[in-house]
């Protein structure tokens, strides 16, 4: 439930390239299959060229789910590849070994202590499995991957030259690739062929888990809900969808499937607190909002914004949240569910975009304003 | 050679610059009082007598052209929705046109809003609220409030586009004269107060410049162009920007300080979201005009010592009680000239006063903010201006010290520790009013102007471009 996000290595690596610093990368989080996370780490130390030791690897945070057993699998899997590739390639790196419970809640110490365990554990088998593992087919994904970074570096560096930037000053242009941001330097220079249903309008050049996923379960959702008829019922409904914290691609799910179902998103973006919430609610009279949170704090928030929507005379607007709906409370040593506190609330908690699409159909159909 | 003459008419003094427009050179400055008792032109007609008469006297003059402060300036009452969003949009399109904004409502009007409205007697209201095909009922129902009123006067609608022609029937139904503009705020976020500033501009120079009462010939509402700020901000963004033949100096502060408030304007290149930084709801514009009104040298004397007292009594060494009897003496006398030693300090020091904090409001700061459980996150509640490379001071303070240069520097190096203000720049002075005067004169020529001022403000190409 904490985010690692990673931050993109292609805008750093092309201003590093330019000066003489040694440069160690570190990464994980969102890639879930291990040979292609191999690759990634592979094509990262391809541009290592002062082959300084990567820091850690992060481990895998978006393969598990809510059944802690089954993330048993993910760990040992993701642990033994990352271990493997550190070993093979003479990394030194360290393999940060994510707890089984981490989408749900803040691990115990004894759930870390466990996945601390089992990590050391799994080195014994480094040399049983990695003799016999293609390690071809997995340097040639590298190799598309470090084909990519370079389409990027020659885009950037020719673009930013072409806007009047001196490309050879590594600080101006670390400056220059920082404002822009990565979402940017993607929409700008990024090596994957321009599509607009992509997020950032680009198809990846080797598709993280992540983004997989989110396109898959788009695509599942689409077809889905072209195929019934109350798709027009919510034609034009304002619906505004906005993010309780940093997790864009499913605010991105959000955004776009509602729109292909003809509702008007009004796409408020990441976060967002409720106060900010209930100013756009006023400005833009939303039918109904639809929140997503997977930073713990789900109880609060819907409080808060329920609250504040009542006292701006905006009570009327329907609310439903979604995402990892759990929160710390007194008396529990593990954050539990919060969805019945948030029905109480009147807060709606459809827990699915398919049941969300329903409610909203329902929704309108009660005679609400849209 | 053409020679343009370039009037202020501010509401003490009438300044006439006579500048040679194909070289962009200041022939010619002059000044004389403000003729508000008789006729404005009588005070014009002095001070070009005076402009005419240091150059010899025999000049044919191809245009008069004139800003205007006179009178009260451009009074402005902004309304909107959300104080933060469609309110605070259409208090800078107000600000951006050179208007004092009287007053700022936002939410559902209550009698009382609207007492304080009619109590501040605005020239010209701009009604916002609402984003396009958002929010209708409130907006509307705000109209009908306003409308019941029956304020008359000039009204610029701004509002939800889909309800703006509705709105318009209501105000013009009940006596408004009323132009339609675009939305200054079409989607949540997306600031567009062009529209709305241009028909103010409009609004301001049809009907309220010469419905004033201030000349009895029509020579004068015809010289006007805009009012005085306006100039400020336009020289502003031409100085910062340039023209398609010449190269501006790039980001750019001017700081106005003057008896009553403190302007600050600003022109900074458009920056995109910096990752991990949070923005403010409504991202300021690239060119912004801010006013405090409660700096001044003179009658905004009493605000400074409230916000910087502190300060200032160490600075001079001296008790609350001595330096409150001066400031008394500054408030109620708008034109006093301090005789001692004692008072030019005190003066300087309130003029550092007026641009620490008009400086500090004007720019953003970056602050970490903790929700109730969620990581600390980064937010920018204004613009980043710590690149801005060029500060310049103007108002009377500057042109009549010596040492403009170090108030100005010295209110820079008190900036605040997590501020956005210009943290290196250079610093120059207009000492002649030339600002103004380029502002106005780059409506007929914008080469020229700019001329004027890299040469009036010693900025030459080479240091800066």
């Amino acid at each position: 439930m904490r985010c690692r996000c990673t931050p993109r290595s292609a805008p750093r690596t092309t201003a590093w390239s330019r000066s003489n610093a040694a440069y160690s990368p570190s990464w994980g989080g969102l890639t879930q299959n291990p040979v292609i996370k191999s690759a990634v780490t592979l094509a990262l130390e391809a541009v290592n060229f002062n082959r300084v030791p990567f820091l850690y690897t992060q481990g895998d945070t978006i393969g598990n789910t809510p059944d802690f057993d089954a993330n048993m699998a993910v760990l040992n899997t993701d642990l033994l590849f990352t271990k493997m590739v550190d070993m093979r390639y003479r990394l030194g790196s360290a393999s940060i070994a994510v707890p089984v419970t981490e989408t749900e809640r803040i691990p115990t110490w004894q759930e870390v202590a466990t996945v601390q365990t089992i990590s050391r554990r799994l080195e014994d088998y480094v040399p049983i499995v990695e003799p016999v593992v293609d390690w071809a087919r997995i340097e040639a994904m590298r190799d598309q991957l470090v084909r990519g970074g370079k389409a990027f570096f020659e885009a950037a560096i020719g673009g930013l030259a072409g806007a009047g930037i001196d490309t050879r000053d590594p600080a101006q242009l670390l400056l220059v690739l920082k404002r822009l941001g990565s979402n940017r330097c993607e929409e700008l220079f990024g090596a994957g062929e321009a599509h607009p249903e992509f997020p950032r309008g680009r198809r990846p050049v080797l598709e993280t888990d992540l983004v997989r996923k989110t396109m898959e379960e788009r695509e599942r959702l689409l077809v889905e809900l072209r195929g019934r008829r109350e798709e027009e019922a919510i034609r034009g409904m304002k619906v505004l969808v906005a993010s309780t914290d940093v997790h864009e691609f499913s605010e991105f799910l959000l955004a776009s499937t509602l729109t292909a179902v003809g509702t008007e998103v009004i796409d408020f973006g990441v976060n967002r607190d409720p106060e900010d919430i209930v100013k756009a609610v006023i400005e833009t009279d939303a039918d109904a909002v639809v929140i997503t949170t997977h930073n713990g704090v789900a109880r609060a928030f819907g409080q808060r914004l329920m609250k504040e929507l009542d006292a701006a005379g905006a009570g009327g607007v329907a609310v439903f949240m979604g995402g990892v709906l759990n929160e710390d409370v007194a008396g529990s040593d593990v954050p539990i569910d919060v969805s019945a506190d948030l029905n109480a609330n009147g807060i709606a908690t459809p827990g699915t975009i398919d049941r969300l699409v329903d409610a909203l159909v329902e929704r309108r159909a009660g005679g609400v304003a849209a | 050679m053409s020679v343009v003459a370039l009037a202020d008419f501010g509401s003490t003094y009438t300044k006439v610059r006579l500048v040679d427009a194909d070289e962009g050179r200041l022939l010619a400055r002059a000044e004389a009082p403000t003729s508000i008792g008789t006729d404005l032109m009588d005070g014009y007609a002095a001070a070009l007598a005076a402009a005419g008469a240091d150059i010899g006297g025999s000049v044919a003059i191809d245009e008069e052209l004139a800003v205007s402060s006179a009178g009260g300036g451009l009074r402005v009452a902004a309304i909107g929705l959300v104080a933060d969003l469609t309110a605070a949009a259409a208090r800078q399109a107000a600000l951006n046109a050179g208007a004092r904004v009287e007053t700022v409502l936002a939410g559902n009007l209550g009698e009382e809003q609207l007492d304080e409205l009619q109590e501040a007697r605005p020239e010209i209201i701009l009604f916002a609220g609402g984003t396009d095909g958002g929010q209708a009922d409130l907006v509307v129902e705000n109209a009908r409030r306003l409308a019941a009123r029956r304020l008359g006067g000039y009204a610029v609608v701004a509002c939800n586009a889909d309800v703006a022609g509705e709105v318009a029937r209501l105000l013009s139904e009940a006596g408004t004269e009323v132009e339609v503009a675009g939305n200054v705020m079409p989607s949540l976020g997306r600031l567009e107060i062009e529209s709305a500033r241009e028909a103010i501009l409009r609004a301001f120079l049809e009907h309220v410049i010469g419905g004033k009462g201030l000349s009895a010939g029509s020579a004068f509402a015809e010289m006007v162009r805009m009012p005085t700020p306006e100039a400020v901000l336009e020289a502003t963004r031409l100085l910062a920007r340039g023209t398609e033949a010449e190269p501006g100096v790039g980001d750019l502060m001017v700081v106005d300080i003057g008896g009553a408030t403190t302007d600050v304007h600003s022109d900074h290149a458009h920056q995109a979201a910096a990752p991990g930084i949070e923005d403010p709801l409504l991202p300021p514009p690239p060119t912004l005009r801010t006013v405090e009104g409660d700096l001044g040298l003179r009658a905004g004397a009493a605000g400074v010592l409230a916000a910087d007292g502190g300060w200032i009594e160490s600075e001079m060494e001296i008790g609350e009680a001595a330096i409150g009897q001066s400031v008394s003496t500054r408030s109620g006398n708008p034109e006093w000239i301090p005789e001692d030693p004692f008072e030019a300090r005190l003066d300087a020091l309130l003029a550092i006063g007026c641009a620490t904090h008009a400086v500090t409001r004007h720019s953003g700061t970056m602050l970490l903010t903790r929700g109730e459980k969620g990581p600390p996150t980064l937010v920018r509640d204004g613009p980043d201006l710590r690149e801005v490379t060029q500060v310049l001071g103007t108002g009377g303070v500057f042109a009549h010290r010596e040492d403009g240069e170090s108030i100005l520097r010295e209110a820079l190096r008190r900036r605040a520790p997590r501020s956005l203000a210009p943290q290196e720049p250079a610093v120059g002075i207009d000492g002649s009013y030339i600002l103004a005067a380029a502002g106005l004169l780059a409506t007929e020529d914008p080469d020229a102007a700019l001329r004027l001022m890299r040469r009036e403000l010693d900025l030459s190409e080479n240091e800066t471009g």
